[in-house]
């Protein structure tokens, strides 16, 4: 009781103390970036010159552009990475699961991809995949088939970049489910194995839906991550036409080679609404679905 | 060095800026091989305007976009910048830099090569001062050239003659008879103007239009992507820049690359027995028989505090006795025509001398008089350039047809062309025709 008193007899400013520190860096380097951002959105603005208030022309000639378009195309197909990584994610922590304690050595293996940095793995990669010295275009030739331009033609270089994305992020979603699984109350299997339920049925009516919020979490953060790709396309696409890069890739050129920042900014808060109005869809769609299941 | 002193002393009477000036400069991939050279300019130079202070700055090749327009953003340009012509025309459409030309002791077009000149003014306006120059060579490794059945003696020497023989080349050896950029860092907009074809043309109005979609224009770039789609060129061709022409000559994968002679030294270091067979002869050539000759600016930023000592410095570094310094230390060829009269360039080499590189910089001397920057003195010339390599791109590796592209590309170039300020069909090189540079006959001392 005398805790309860004493937190009641605190000034009410001290909680806004505490926050503001917190509250000042990310208004600073946050909020005000966007702010800023949103300005520069509406200006001609350069590296050399100054920003120049042109209204909603940089939108205009965003949307008017068909490589845009193409681009933001892509991105809508990157997004087809995500079921394949839950897919894969969930099916491996399932096995690394079932094996116990004899599954720390997979486990460790599975998540050996997402500790190395992007651009090693790009890089190592992109000598995998090479069209003419590739080991993997040599493998296929030496089977009779004719070799694949991994690397330089669509939408091959977008499904190699995709496979690296996989390949790369599914150890870290696996590590998610495994955690997940923790919390799948053993009983209500066990019952439901006495019941006479088969493994699928197990997996279907009580797995899955204990598992539902990791889905979730899982299908969102990846989702992002998709739409927000770039390290893996900036590595093995290069050189590529932008009509065979995604949306951030677009944004890049259109700041860092082209020097347009008037542009990109436009285009960077583009991407950003997208993927706002995309994680608020998902999510209360996963919400609606979780409640269905409960 | 003691000339240098005096040029820039009767130059420095035109100072009016104040005596206290903190001048900075970006040079490209200079150092570690010529600090002795620089430090030697800079203090020439701060001896000859007293209060001026250079702050030297290198930086690599590779990094200078992404640095320069950090510093830019963050309201700390250089005030002066060396850079290659392509980026130059890049810069100055996005207004980095400031005419210069009330700000130079004399009178540029007495001073400089003519191509080299010429690039570095758009729209009447001075923006930058030619610095060294590379007329292109074609560097031959003849163990390649032989396993395709081409004598040294007898190796293509101009772009159709390259062409026409690739195919056979490529199915008898397997490997590349040459390589060119042609969608990434295309190289093609360059080789057009080389072979006497126009991609713009003056409409009715006076302003220019594109003419990439003219019968002559399209029949040249059909016989690329034809020899491209038949696999006669690398696939690093499209999706590669000038890097891959070093790699794969290093590699043994081509036999024959066109580029300038101070790449002679890297394919030196990085690869010895290529070097071994290596020999050097005249640029390939179009059909104006001109060599066509990368510049090196120096552009003064139009954020700089100091811009007539900006302007000062770039006039000293890019004067005669300074150029032919350099050139004493490097394969490159100066942009000063009185540099050209030195006796270093005129005297045969010294005994004992690497006989490659000095018959790199033989052949690039004999052929600089008549070479010319293939490069449009045009602030929309980098957006036409990513425009067409845009869609060329997507011709040579998406099979997208070439017609389609072309009208697509007409379609982009136009509208880029309306938005910018008028100009004129000068801005485009277009000289006259000349005989092309005769080869140097195998064995021959430089």
């Amino acid at each position: 009781m005398s805790a309860a008193k004493n937190t009641r007899d605190h000034h009410p400013l001290v909680p806004w103390a505490f926050l503001a520190p917190a509250a000042a860096v990310l208004g600073i380097f946050f909020l005000g970036a966007v702010l800023q951002v949103i300005y520069f959105s509406l200006t001609r603005y350069t590296a050399f010159t100054g920003p120049d208030y042109i209204g909603l022309e940089n939108y205009r000639r965003l949307f008017a552009s068909q490589r845009f378009w193409l681009c933001v195309g892509n991105s809508a197909l990157y997004l087809t990475v995500t079921p394949a990584i839950i897919a894969l994610s969930l099916g491996a922590a399932m096995v690394v699961d079932s094996l116990g304690r004899q599954g720390k050595w997979l486990r460790l293996l599975l998540f050996l991809p997402v500790i190395t940095p992007t651009i090693v793995a790009g890089v190592s990669w992109r000598l995998i995949l090479n069209e003419d010295s590739g080991l993997l275009n040599n493998f296929i030739t030496s089977l009779g088939g004719h070799p694949i331009p991994w690397l330089s033609q669509h939408p091959w270089t977008l499904l190699s970049a995709m496979f690296v994305t996989l390949w790369k992020g599914f150890g870290f979603y696996m590590m998610v489910f495994l955690a997940g699984l923790l919390a799948v109350p053993k009983e209500l299997i066990e019952a439901a194995s006495l019941d006479g339920a088969s493994r699928l049925s197990v997996f279907r009516h009580v797995t899955l839906p204990a598992l539902m919020p990791s889905v979730v979490l899982v299908f969102i953060v990846s989702s992002i991550s998709a739409l927000k790709v770039f390290d893996e396309l900036f590595v093995l696409a290069r050189g590529t036409p932008v009509t065979q890069q995604t949306a951030v890739p677009l944004l890049y050129r259109i700041a860092f080679e082209e020097g347009d920042y008037g542009l990109a900014c436009a285009l960077g808060l583009t991407i950003f609404v997208f993927i706002l109005a995309f994680s608020i869809v998902n999510l209360r769609l996963s919400s609606h679905s979780e409640k269905e299941a409960a | 060095m003691g000339l240098a002193v005096a040029c820039a002393a009767l130059a420095a009477c035109n100072r009016t800026e104040s005596n206290d000036a903190r001048v900075e400069l970006w040079t490209l991939a200079l150092s570690p091989h010529f600090d002795g050279y620089m430090h030697d300019q800079i203090s020439a130079f701060e001896h000859a305007y007293p209060g001026v202070k250079v702050e030297w700055v290198d930086i690599a090749y590779d990094a200078l976009d992404r640095k320069l327009i950090s510093a830019a953003a963050a309201g700390r340009a250089p005030d002066i910048v060396n850079m290659a012509d392509l980026n130059f025309a890049r810069y100055a459409s996005l207004g980095a830099f400031r005419d210069i030309g009330n700000d130079l002791p004399a009178d540029p077009a007495a001073t400089y090569l003519p191509g080299a000149l010429g690039l570095c003014t758009i729209g009447k306006h001075l923006l930058s001062l030619p610095w060294y120059v590379n007329p292109q060579t074609r560097i031959i490794n003849t163990d390649v050239l032989k396993a395709g059945g081409i004598d040294a003696a007898h190796a293509p020497a101009t772009w159709a003659e390259m062409m026409a023989a690739a195919r056979a080349f490529h199915e008898k050896s397997g490997k590349y008879l040459f390589s060119q950029p042609l969608g990434e860092e295309s190289q093609l907009p360059i080789m057009m103007l080389a072979e006497g074809l126009a991609p713009l043309r003056t409409r009715a109005d006076g302003r220019l239009e594109s003419n990439m979609s003219s019968p002559e224009v399209k029949a040249y770039l059909a016989g690329w992507v034809s020899l491209y789609r038949d696999g006669a060129m690398p696939r690093e061709a499209a999706t590669r820049g000038h890097a891959h022409l070093l790699d794969l000559y290093q590699d043994g994968r081509v036999a024959i690359i066109s580029t300038g002679p101070n790449f002679l030294r890297r394919i030196k270091d990085v690869a010895p027995k290529a070097y071994s067979t290596t020999i050097v002869q005249p640029g390939a050539v179009g059909e104006l028989g001109r060599v066509h000759m990368p510049v090196m600016v120096l552009a003064v930023t139009n954020t700089s505090k100091h811009p007539k000592d900006a302007a000062a410095l770039a006039w000293f570094l890019t004067a005669a006795p300074a150029q032919t310094e350099l050139c004493k230390l490097a394969p490159i060829m100066p942009s000063s025509s009185d540099s050209l009269k030195d006796p270093f360039f005129i005297s045969p080499p010294a005994p004992g001398a690497d006989v490659t590189l000095e018959s790199g910089k033989s052949v690039a001397m004999r052929t600089l008089p008549e070479a010319v920057a293939f490069t449009a003195s045009l602030d929309t010339w980098p957006d036409l350039r990513r425009a067409f390599e845009d869609e060329f791109k997507r011709v040579l590796l998406d099979g997208v047809d070439l017609d389609v592209a072309l009208r697509r590309i007409d379609l982009a170039w136009n509208g880029i062309l309306d938005a910018a300020p008028a100009a004129g069909i000068d801005c485009v090189p277009h000289p006259t025709k000349v005989a092309p540079p005769r080869p140097t006959p195998i064995g021959a001392t430089p």
